[in-house]
C-alpha cells in the first residue's frame, strides 16, 4: 500500500494543478445591459406616461445590488425635491439608466405613431393621452445600439363594484409611539374604523383580473392629508399563499389583487374593514381596477419580490414581463371608484 | 447489463460505476458532470426507484455523485426499465433499476481487493456452511485523507482550508447471506449500510484596499504616488457541509412448491437522512483617516455569522408478497400486495447574527439575531396491489398486461390509484421487432430541488391533504432491427404526461420561518423524445453509439399556484441533446482498451444577472417599511403615484430596481462533453487474477461546469480605489483532466 501512496499523490498533484474553476457566459443572458426596458400603466384616469430605462448586468456593478433596498426607500422619501435632482446624486442615476435619448411612440387602435416627449423634472415620457377602455395601445421605443422594443395592451372594460353598506365606529389606538421619529403624528386616541361589503359584478366567460384599493383618508393640520390604503378582509380571494411574508401592515399569504377564479360571471359579495388613525374630513374611497393579464402577473411578481429576501437562499423571482424585450411592462386598467364622506 | 459491460464504461478516477455505466446509453441522462444520479425521460432523480434485492434505496450517491452507492462488485444483473413497468413495480414515476447482489458461492470461498486513487474496495464469498448458507460481502472506503490532504497541504497558504477536506469521506457496507433450507425453500437477507462526508467548498477570502479621493488620478494610484484617504479590510468564510446515511435491511423468502409457482416474501426496513449546511461567516471594516490631528478615525465594522441547515430524512418499514405461475405455456402470471409505512422528516434551521459598530457617530454596536427552526414530521401508509401478465398471444406477438392499485393514507386524507399497464412487441420476421407500452405510475413523495445554479438543495416530502399524488401517463413507441449477428440498432419514441408535480414557488426561501408545504404549488409536466441505440455485441472490438433527443417541459398555471405567470417553461433537467460513444478492443487476453465520448446539452436554472428598473404597486410602498406609521402615511408630495395624494391619476411608481432573469431556467450552463480513455492488463496465474487499469478521464480538459457562482475581479481599477469591484460569473469545474489507476486483485 505503501508503495503506491506516491505515485497516486502525483497523480492528483496532476489534476488539481489543471485548476477547477473558470470564467463563464451563460446561454439565456447574452442580451444582458443592451435592452431598453419600457414601464408604463395605461389607466383611464390619467394621461399615459412612460419609462424607458436600460437593464444592467448584475456583473458590470455589485455596488448596486448591495444597496437596492436602501435605494429604493431614499428614493420614494424625496420630501418634495425635485426627482431629477435626486436621481443625479445617486450612481449618476438618470444618465446611466434612463434613456431619455429614446424615440418612443404610442399607436392607439391602430392609429399612427404619435411621438411621447421627455419630461426632465419626472423622468417620464409624458403625453396627453387618457386611456378609455378598449383602447388597443401599442407602444414603440428605438434607440441608437439598442434593440427595437414594442408592446400591446388593450385597456379592459370598467369592471361593476357597489357599496351595499358601510359602518363607522371607533376603536382604540392599537400601535404606540415612536419617540423622535419623523412620522410620529399622534399618541393617542381613537382610530376611526370603517366596514363596509362590497359586492363585485363580474362579467361571464371571459378571465378577469382585479385590484381592489380601500382608502381611508382625512385632512390634519400639520400633514395636510393622511391616509391608509391597507385593508383587513377574511375574504379567501385575498388569500396568496406566494405571498411568502407579511410586508408593513399587509398581512403574510394577503393579496389584494386577485382573479375572478373563485366567481366566475357571478356576484360576489366581500367583507372589509379600513382603519384611520385621526384627522377631520374624513372621506372613504373605494375602488375597483380591471387589470390586464400580464399587469395582474407583473404586480403578483413585485409582490413576491418585496416580501421575499432575494438571497442565495431563496428561488429568483422573474419579474413579469410583456414587451418584445425580455424585460418591462405595459399594462393597462380601468377603474370605478365610489368615494363617500365619513 | 452485465457486470462486464460496467466495467467497460471509464469513469472518472477508474471507479467502476452502475449508474455512470447506465448513463452512456440512450434515455438515461446525468445529474450534473461527473455525476452518479440518474435521470431518465424528463423525471427528476426522486422519480427512479431504486431496488436492491427488491428492497427500496433512496441514495444512490456518494461524495455528491463521485461514485454510486451500488457496489458493482456485488452485482449480478441489473434491470433498467424506463417504460413499459411490469404491474409489479410502482412507487415511482420515471425507472425501475431492479439491481440484484450476487449470492455467494455455495462451496468456494473468493476474494477481491481493490486499490484505486479515491479509495479501496474489499469483497470476500463464500460457504458458511456448504451447500446450505453462503455470505457475499463488500466493503468501500475512501482513503482522501492519505491521498489528496498531503497534497492541499503543499498547495494551500492556509492549514485551516485543508481541514475540512479531510472529513470528507464515504464508506459503504454491502452483505447478504442466502440459505437453502430445502431444493424449494430460501432464505436471502440483505443488509447495506452508506455514510458520506462531502464538505466540498470551503472557501476563505481576506483582502485589504485602500480607499482613494474619487478625484485622485488612476496613474497615481497604480504608481502609488496617491495617498489614501482610507481603508477597506474585507474578510469572509463560506462552508457547505454535506452529509448521508443510508440503510437497507431486508430479508426475502423463496419458496418453489413445484415447477411453474414461486411464492416471495420480503420484508425490509431502509432509512435515508441527509444534513446540508451552508455556513457563512463575514467581517468588512472600513476606516477613514483624519486630515486634521486630533481627530479620531472613523472605523465602522460589520460582522454577520449565519448558517442554514436543511435536514432530510425518511424511515420505510415494508413487506410484501409476490407469486407467480404458470399457466399452459401463453400465459406467466403474477400477482401480490404489499404495505409500507414511510415517515418524512424535512427540518430546516436557520441562525443569523449580524452586527454593526460606528465609532465616533455613536460608538454604539447594533446587534440582530435570527434563530428559528421550522418543519414538521409525517408519515404515509402504502397499500399496493398487482396482478400482470406475461401473454404469448401468438408466436410473433407477446404482451404484458397489468394493473396496479394503490391506496395512499396521510393523517386526515387517503388517496388511490388505479394504474394500467400494456406492453406488446410483435415480431416482424427474425430481425425486426415493433414495441409499444402505455403505463401510467404515481408516487408519494417528493424531492424538492431548487432551481438555484448556486445553492443547490433537495429535501424529500411526502404528499399530504393538500398536495396529491404525483402522477404519469406514458406511450412508447419502437423498432428494433438486427441486421447481423453482432449489430442491434433501436430506436423507441417516447410522450410522457406528468399531473400534481411540484416545485418552488418563485421567492421561496429555504431561510425563511414557513414551513416547506407553503413554499411549493403543483403543476404539470411533458417530456418526449427519440432514443436511438447502435450497439456491437460480439468480437473483439465492440461498444456502441446512442443519441438522445428529448424536451422537458413544466407548467404551473393553478389559481394560487401560479409560477412563470402560468407560461409553459423548460424544466432544469431539460438536456435537448445526449450522444454516448463507447468502444473497446480487446488486444489479446491481457491487454484491452477503452475509449467513450459524452455529449449532454447543459442543465438549466435561475440565476437573477439583470437590474431592471420598474414600479411598484402603491400599496406595496417601501417608505412604510414596517413600522407603525405604516397604518396611516402623511403626503409626500411625490406625485407620481406614492399615495393617495389629492390626485385622481393612478400610477406605479417607476424606477424602483429590482434584479431578475429573462425566462425561467433561461440560464443553461453549457454544454458538457468529454473523451475518457482506460488501458487495462490482466495477468493470471492458476489461482488468483490480478488487473491493472490506467485510466484518463476528460482527456482534452474540457471545463464543464456543474455550478456557478458570483465572482469577483480583485485587481481592476475600482477594486483598488475601494469603490467597487467588477463582477462575473464563474463556473465550477469538478472533473477536469484526471490521470487514474488502481489494482486489483481476486482470486
Amino acid at each position: 500500500m505503501k508503495r503506491f501512496i506516491p505515485t497516486i499523490q502525483i497523480i492528483i498533484l496532476a489534476a488539481l494543478l489543471w485548476g477547477c474553476e473558470t470564467e463563464i457566459t451563460l446561454d439565456g443572458n447574452s442580451r444582458e445591459g443592451t435592452q431598453i426596458v419600457l414601464n408604463a400603466l395605461a389607466a383611464t384616469d390619467t394621461t399615459l406616461t412612460v419609462a424607458a430605462t436600460r437593464t444592467e448586468a448584475l456583473t458590470a456593478n455589485s455596488a448596486v445590488i448591495d444597496y437596492k433596498f436602501y435605494y429604493a426607500q431614499w428614493i420614494t422619501n424625496t420630501n418634495g425635491r425635485p426627482l431629477n435632482e435626486l436621481l443625479s446624486t445617486w450612481f449618476g442615476f438618470p444618465d446611466r439608466i434612463i434613456l431619455k435619448d429614446t424615440e418612443l411612440t404610442y399607436s392607439i387602435n391602430g392609429n399612427d405613431d404619435i411621438l411621447m416627449a421627455y419630461d426632465e423634472d419626472s423622468g417620464f415620457f409624458v403625453s396627453d393621452y387618457r386611456p378609455s377602455p378598449g383602447d388597443k395601445i401599442r407602444l414603440k421605443a428605438r434607440r441608437g445600439g439598442s434593440i427595437d422594443v414594442t408592446a400591446y395592451a388593450t385597456v379592459p372594460e370598467i369592471p361593476e363594484i357597489q357599496l351595499l353598506s358601510y359602518e363607522k365606529s371607533y376603536s382604540k389606538v392599537q400601535f404606540g409611539v415612536v419617540q423622535g421619529d419623523p412620522y410620529t403624528i399622534d399618541s393617542g386616541g381613537c382610530d376611526t374604523i370603517v366596514n363596509m361589503v362590497v359586492k363585485i359584478v363580474d362579467k361571464p366567460n371571459e378571465k378577469n383580473f382585479y385590484r381592489l384599493r380601500i382608502v381611508n383618508s382625512a385632512t390634519d393640520p400639520i400633514l395636510k392629508g393622511i391616509s391608509t390604503d391597507v385593508f383587513e378582509s377574511v375574504d379567501p380571494v385575498f388569500l396568496d399563499n406566494q405571498i411568502a411574508s407579511s410586508f408593513g401592515l399587509w398581512p403574510v399569504h394577503f393579496s389584494n389583487v386577485f382573479d375572478d377564479h373563485l366567481f366566475d360571471g357571478e356576484e360576489y359579495v366581500i367583507s372589509l374593514s379600513s382603519r384611520l388613525r385621526h384627522g377631520t374630513n374624513k372621506k372613504l374611497k373605494v375602488e375597483l381596477e380591471a387589470l390586464t393579464e400580464d399587469y395582474f402577473y407583473y404586480l403578483k411578481s413585485v409582490m413576491r419580490y418585496l416580501t421575499t429576501n432575494n438571497n442565495g437562499y431563496s428561488e429568483p423571482i422573474r419579474i413579469h414581463g410583456n414587451t418584445s424585450a425580455d424585460f418591462g411592462i405595459l399594462g393597462a386598467m380601468s377603474s370605478k371608484k365610489i368615494s363617500i364622506d365619513l | 447489463m452485465d457486470i462486464t459491460q460496467v466495467r467497460s464504461v471509464c469513469t472518472a478516477l477508474g471507479e467502476a460505476d452502475i449508474l455512470k455505466a447506465l448513463q452512456k446509453t440512450p434515455g438515461v441522462q446525468q445529474t450534473t458532470d461527473g455525476g452518479s444520479g440518474i435521470l431518465i425521460r424528463g423525471g427528476g432523480y426522486d422519480n427512479n426507484l431504486i431496488l436492491i434485492d427488491g428492497h427500496t434505496l433512496y441514495n444512490a450517491e456518494h461524495l455528491g455523485g463521485f461514485v454510486s452507492t451500488i457496489n458493482p462488485d456485488m452485482l449480478s444483473n441489473v434491470s433498467l426499465y424506463k417504460g413499459a413497468f411490469p404491474a409489479r413495480y410502482g412507487g415511482r414515476l420515471s425507472s425501475v433499476l431492479d439491481v440484484v447482489f450476487r449470492p455467494g458461492d455455495m462451496y468456494r470461498h473468493h476474494g477481491l481487493v481493490n486499490l484505486g486513487i479515491l479509495g479501496a474496495h474489499v469483497q470476500a464469498d463464500g460457504p458458511i456452511a456448504k451447500g446450505r448458507t453462503s455470505y457475499n460481502v463488500g466493503v468501500r472506503f475512501s482513503y482522501m485523507g492519505l491521498t489528496v490532504i498531503p497534497i492541499y497541504k503543499l498547495l494551500c497558504d492556509s492549514k485551516d482550508a485543508v481541514a475540512p477536506y479531510s472529513r470528507m469521506s464515504y464508506l459503504d457496507i454491502s452483505t447478504k447471506f442466502t440459505h437453502r433450507f430445502s431444493g424449494i425453500d430460501n432464505l436471502d437477507f440483505l443488509f447495506y449500510f452508506g455514510k458520506d462526508n462531502d464538505n466540498d467548498s470551503p472557501t476563505k477570502n481576506h483582502t485589504v484596499s485602500s480607499i482613494y479621493d474619487d478625484n485622485e488620478s488612476q496613474s497615481n494610484i497604480l504608481n502609488g504616488t496617491a495617498k489614501p484617504i482610507g481603508q477597506n479590510e474585507y474578510a469572509s468564510s463560506y462552508l457547505t457541509e454535506n452529509r448521508f446515511n443510508n440503510m437497507v435491511v431486508g430479508a426475502t423468502w423463496m419458496h418453489r412448491p413445484s415447477d411453474g409457482i414461486a411464492v416471495a416474501a420480503g420484508m425490509n426496513f431502509s432509512k435515508y437522512y441527509n444534513k446540508l449546511r451552508y455556513t457563512t461567516s463575514l467581517h468588512t471594516r472600513t476606516d477613514m483617516f483624519p486630515k486634521e490631528i486630533g481627530v479620531p478615525t472613523y472605523t465602522r465594522t460589520i460582522t454577520r455569522n449565519s448558517y442554514l441547515q436543511l435536514n432530510s430524512c425518511i424511515e420505510e418499514l415494508s413487506g410484501n408478497i409476490n407469486i407467480s405461475r404458470s399457466f399452459a405455456q401463453a400465459h406467466n402470471t403474477r400477482w401480490g400486495m404489499s404495505l409500507s409505512s414511510q415517515r418524512l422528516a424535512p427540518t430546516s434551521e436557520f441562525y443569523n447574527y449580524e452586527s454593526v459598530n460606528e465609532s465616533v457617530v455613536t460608538d454604539q454596536t447594533f446587534e440582530a439575531k435570527t434563530d428559528s427552526e421550522m418543519g414538521d414530521k409525517s408519515s404515509i401508509m402504502t397499500l399496493g396491489a398487482y396482478i400482470e401478465d406475461d401473454w404469448d398471444i401468438i408466436r410473433c406477438l407477446r404482451a404484458n398486461i397489468g394493473l396496479r392499485y394503490n391506496i395512499y393514507v396521510v393523517s386526515d386524507r387517503s388517496y388511490s390509484e388505479l394504474e394500467p399497464r400494456i406492453s406488446m412487441r410483435l415480431l416482424l420476421g427474425e430481425k425486426c421487432a415493433v414495441k409499444a407500452s402505455y403505463s401510467v405510475m404515481t408516487q408519494a413523495i417528493h424531492q424538492l430541488c431548487s432551481s438555484s445554479l448556486s445553492t443547490p438543495s433537495d429535501i424529500w416530502v411526502p404528499i399530504s391533504e393538500k398536495i396529491t399524488p404525483m402522477r404519469s401517463v406514458q406511450k412508447a413507441i419502437g423498432v428494433a432491427y438486427t441486421p447481423s449477428d453482432i449489430f442491434d440498432i433501436s430506436l423507441e419514441g417516447y410522450y410522457k404526461n406528468m399531473d400534481n408535480l411540484l416545485d418552488y414557488n418563485e421567492g421561496a426561501s429555504f431561510a425563511s420561518t414557513q414551513t416547506w408545504s407553503s413554499l411549493v404549488s403543483m403543476g404539470k409536466g411533458r417530456a418526449y423524445g427519440v432514443e436511438l441505440m447502435m450497439q456491437k455485441t460480439i468480437g473483439t472490438l465492440n461498444g456502441w453509439v446512442s443519441y438522445t433527443w428529448s424536451k422537458t417541459l413544466r407548467k404551473f398555471d393553478r389559481p394560487g399556484e401560479v409560477i412563470n405567470s402560468g407560461k409553459e417553461y423548460y424544466d432544469a433537467n431539460d438536456h435537448r441533446n445526449h450522444i454516448n460513444i463507447v468502444v473497446s478492443y480487446r488486444f489479446n487476453p491481457h491487454w484491452d482498451i477503452s475509449a467513450s465520448w459524452s455529449y449532454i446539452t447543459g442543465r438549466r436554472g435561475n440565476l437573477p444577472t439583470t437590474i431592471l428598473h420598474g414600479g411598484y404597486p402603491t400599496e406595496f410602498n417601501p417608505l412604510s417599511g414596517g413600522g407603525w406609521w405604516d397604518h396611516t402615511k402623511p403626503f409626500t408630495g411625490f406625485g407620481q403615484g406614492g399615495y393617495d395624494n389629492g390626485s385622481e391619476g393612478t400610477y406605479i411608481q417607476h424606477f424602483v430596481q429590482l434584479t431578475s432573469y429573462a425566462e425561467r431556467n433561461g440560464c443553461k450552463l453549457p454544454a458538457v462533453h468529454h473523451l475518457d480513455l482506460s488501458l487495462n492488463y490482466r495477468f493470471s496465474s492458476k489461482r488468483k487474477t490480478q488487473l491493472l487499469s490506467f485510466g484518463i478521464y476528460n482527456v482534452y480538459n474540457r471545463m464543464n461546469v456543474s455550478n456557478v457562482y458570483i465572482g469577483y475581479n480583485d485587481n481592476d481599477i475600482n477594486s483598488l480605489k475601494g469603490i467597487d469591484r467588477t463582477a462575473n460569473l464563474k463556473g465550477i469545474c469538478k472533473f477536469p483532466l484526471m490521470p487514474s489507476i488502481s489494482y486489483q486483485i481476486s482470486f
